[in-house]
């Protein structure tokens, strides 16, 4: 009885064409619309050589090897900070004002007691030459002030200018396999996906319930058991729905070429069981009470939606934002439950994170499905 | 009248929907105002300021200086967080850094074994290396002054003396701040997607069941005229567009008590209409294409092409952050545009200048009614052969 009903099942789940097809445009063009509208924003977030130009005048104070370490100073990951051209103040004001700026910034060394930083915008690139050009302004206000005040003392102040001062500063790197933010999204989307599979789950009622569909009248005073009937039905959702979250994670990683920073093994598995959650909650919702069929779609696209916005798939921002105000909301979203499974993967690896996320989520769908199918088994009709 | 009426009573089929975005838009309008301060404008060099956390177990002298010159640079904020909060904070691009002073940083500063200021941040990124250069100035300075000679408040004097950007940055010809938009700007750039999505939810639908072949059939050979019919509908949508526009006008408006009636605001919302306008056509050129199977595919279209316009057309992501590649399929849409325009509202440009934002956005208009009416024709003409 339960290899035919699954039968019939899912040969009804595989001739959806246009339910698989919408699925799987969807994935593939937000998919595709994120990579394109992403890709490029965390690369020109991170460390740039600087392009600048450095003016030159008399060293009448000694202070040229100061000078000549600007070309060496990099980044804490090694990148190079500054790649120096030196020119006259004509020629630096013409890289700096062309239409499409050669350069970033002209650093004036014309008068070493007061070296200058000429800029033409507020922004991280002006930011980073005026930290330098301030140590640089530190070593010449030290040598000139000693210079004018006591001249004796240069030669005591140049020696602890050359010592390294200690470094005060420790730096730590956020650690993880991707840093970019934005891949987020993608977490996002496999997620949302997977709870689209819910329009599907809230099928399975419908079509066994005497009051939903004519289907529902058939299969009700037919002589198979209701709960052998959804469970078979489940299964056959599940199958399909899998293989579609597959393909877009599929179409993500190796045509898209978007690192999601974990284990393969482990993100399909995580994929698997959040599609999982998504035809449970669907299950669950088609058992409520004797809402209409579009009622019940209304709840899910509510949960859908507002689940997607509230856990950052529209605006990134937004789960970090309910982490800080009010971090219940993010407790309970399912939507947060699987992004964060993705997020942990990728910053902590298999960690006891990630468990606590795959635990939430096995839990869910375990409650789901047992609400949905005790239920079930409570609806009984004197009439229609 | 009737097609009209019954139009209105189509759409209370799909008032949940409605009602279910408008509860989005609400939700971001309050995430987003919520995220704002006093809108501050300062056209003078300065460095970029980031949001910190930063944690002082020293409370001393040299403490304290370091602190007080990252208040003067950054917004700095004290929290508990564990580490694995911090780095959730800072992946998420809501904290630049975390910066934490150990107790008994003072006392040893000078010594060869001294205490270091941990940092936290991504190594990588720019707005973090950023952060740990001044933190080096800074401390960094205070020694190099005390090498030389100098009383630690001294040498705490002249470094700040020393960092200070007023002092020896000059800012050439453009000024621009990377964070100055202001909160009517944030809010008004979200309101297209709700705009689409409600719009398109409930009417969208309604028009697809009136273009059904039995529905059209049945209305043909009625007493209605095809023209009346066709009027009814484009009023229905109109008012629907109209309706969905004012809803979150006003709703936006609560939140910008500073704005209303102003310049800006008169202009955001003008610029909004325009948008609104535009929706309708893309309303009209959308059911041109009336078939059941886009009517049952109506939910997952209407996702896809609102969250593809949003994207594409800089409404959820900032349009400086967006590739050349991207920006050149984006001027494609209206909501690049309409974004476009907003931008050089919040800038104060000239009217001319916004107005041909406006223009774009009705070229899109007029090119989606010439092209819905165009499919209609073709339909008619090929059933009639």
């Amino acid at each position: 009885m339960f290899a035919n009903i699954f039968n019939y099942r899912f040969k009804i789940a595989l001739r959806s064409k246009d339910a698989i097809f919408w699925s799987l445009i969807f994935a593939l063009a937000l998919g595709t619309l994120f990579s394109f509208a992403f890709k490029s924003i965390y690369e020109n977030a991170q460390n740039a050589t600087l392009d600048v130009t450095v003016v030159e005048g008399d060293d009448e104070y000694g202070m040229v090897d100061i000078v000549d370490t600007l070309k060496d100073i990099e980044y804490e990951d090694g990148t190079k900070m500054l790649n120096i051209k030196n020119v006259d103040m004509d020629e630096a004001k013409k890289l700096l004002n062309a239409k499409e700026p050669k350069v970033s910034g002209i650093i004036d060394l014309r008068d070493m007691s007061d070296i200058k930083l000429l800029v033409n915008e507020n922004g991280i690139e002006s930011s980073i030459l005026s930290g330098i050009v301030s140590i640089y302004r530190q070593y010449s206000s030290i040598i000139i002030e000693t210079i004018k005040t006591d001249p004796s003392k240069i030669e005591a102040v140049l020696e602890s200018l050359d010592e390294e001062t200690n470094e005060l500063v420790e730096s730590e790197g956020l650690g993880g396999n991707n840093k970019d933010p934005y891949v987020t999204y993608f977490y996002n989307l496999i997620a949302m996906i997977a709870m689209m599979a819910s329009m599907t789950g809230v099928e399975i009622p419908e079509s066994c319930q005497a009051n939903q569909s004519e289907v529902g009248k058939r299969v009700d005073c037919s002589p198979a058991s209701r709960v052998l009937y959804e469970i078979s039905g489940l299964l056959a959702a599940l199958i399909v729905k899998f293989a579609i979250t597959i393909i877009g994670l599929l179409y993500f990683i190796y045509v898209l070429k978007i690192n999601f920073g974990g284990d393969l093994p482990y993100i399909f598995l995580t994929s698997i069981l959040a599609t999982l959650l998504g035809v449970s909650v669907g299950f669950f919702v088609g058992h409520i009470g004797s809402l209409s069929k579009k009622t019940r779609e209304s709840i899910l696209t509510a949960i859908v939606v507002g689940g997607g916005f509230l856990s950052g798939l529209m605006v990134a921002n937004v789960k970090t934002l309910i982490e800080v105000k009010c971090p219940i909301i993010n407790r309970i979203n399912p939507f947060a439950a699987i992004s964060d499974a993705f997020y942990s993967l990728n910053m902590y690896g298999v960690s006891d994170r990630f468990y606590n996320s795959i635990i939430y989520i096995v839990g869910l769908t375990v409650v789901f499905t047992v609400l949905g199918l005790i239920m079930s088994r409570r609806k009984s009709y004197a009439s229609l | 009248m009737q097609v009209f009426k019954a139009f209105f009573k189509l759409i209370k089929n799909y008032k949940i929907g409605l009602f279910l975005y408008f509860g989005l838009c609400l939700l971001m309008t309050v995430v987003v105002s919520s995220n704002y301060g006093d809108d501050a404008e300062d056209s003078a060099y300065s460095n970029v300021s980031r949001t910190l956390i930063v944690k002082d177990n020293d409370n001393s002298e040299l403490s304290k200086a370091v602190v007080d010159y990252l208040k003067d640079q950054h917004d700095v904020e004290a929290h508990d967080y564990t580490n694995d909060e911090i780095k959730d904070l800072i992946y998420s691009e809501f904290y630049t850094a975390y910066i934490e002073i150990p107790k008994g940083f003072m006392d040893k500063h000078l010594e060869d074994d001294a205490l270091t200021i941990k940092t936290l941040y991504d190594t990588a990124k720019a707005g973090g290396s950023f952060i740990s250069l001044q933190l080096d100035s800074f401390t960094g300075g205070v020694v190099r002054y005390e090498n030389a000679g100098y009383s630690l408040s001294e040498a705490i004097e002249n470094t700040n003396k020393s960092i200070k950007t007023e002092n020896f940055v000059e800012l050439g010809k453009k000024v621009e701040d990377d964070n100055s938009n202001s909160k009517l700007y944030s809010l008004f750039l979200f309101l297209p997607y709700g705009i689409m999505t409600m719009v398109l939810w409930c009417a969208l639908p309604v028009i697809l069941r009136f273009n059904s072949k039995e529905i059209k059939d049945r209305t043909a050979i009625s007493a209605i005229l095809p023209v009346k019919r066709t009027i009814a509908l484009f009023m229905g949508s109109t008012v629907v567009c109209i309706a969905v526009y004012l809803i979150l006008l006003i709703l936006s408006s609560c939140f910008l008590a500073d704005f209303v009636f102003t310049r800006k605001w008169f202009l955001s919302a003008l610029n909004l209409l325009v948008f609104s306008v535009v929706n309708g056509a893309f309303l009209v050129f959308f059911s041109s294409f009336s078939s059941e199977k886009l009517l049952k595919a109506k939910d997952m279209l209407i996702n896809i092409i609102t969250i593809a316009f949003a994207f594409l057309g800089g409404i959820f992501v900032p349009l400086e952050l967006l590739g050349e590649d991207v920006k050149n399929v984006g001027r494609l849409l209206p909501t690049y545009w309409y974004a476009v325009g907003l931008e050089k509202i919040e800038n104060g440009s000239a009217l001319s200048d916004i107005a041909s934002c406006f223009g774009m956005q009705a070229v899109f208009g007029v090119f989606c009614l010439a092209a819905g009416l165009a499919i209609s024709r073709v339909h008619l003409y090929l059933k009639e052969n």
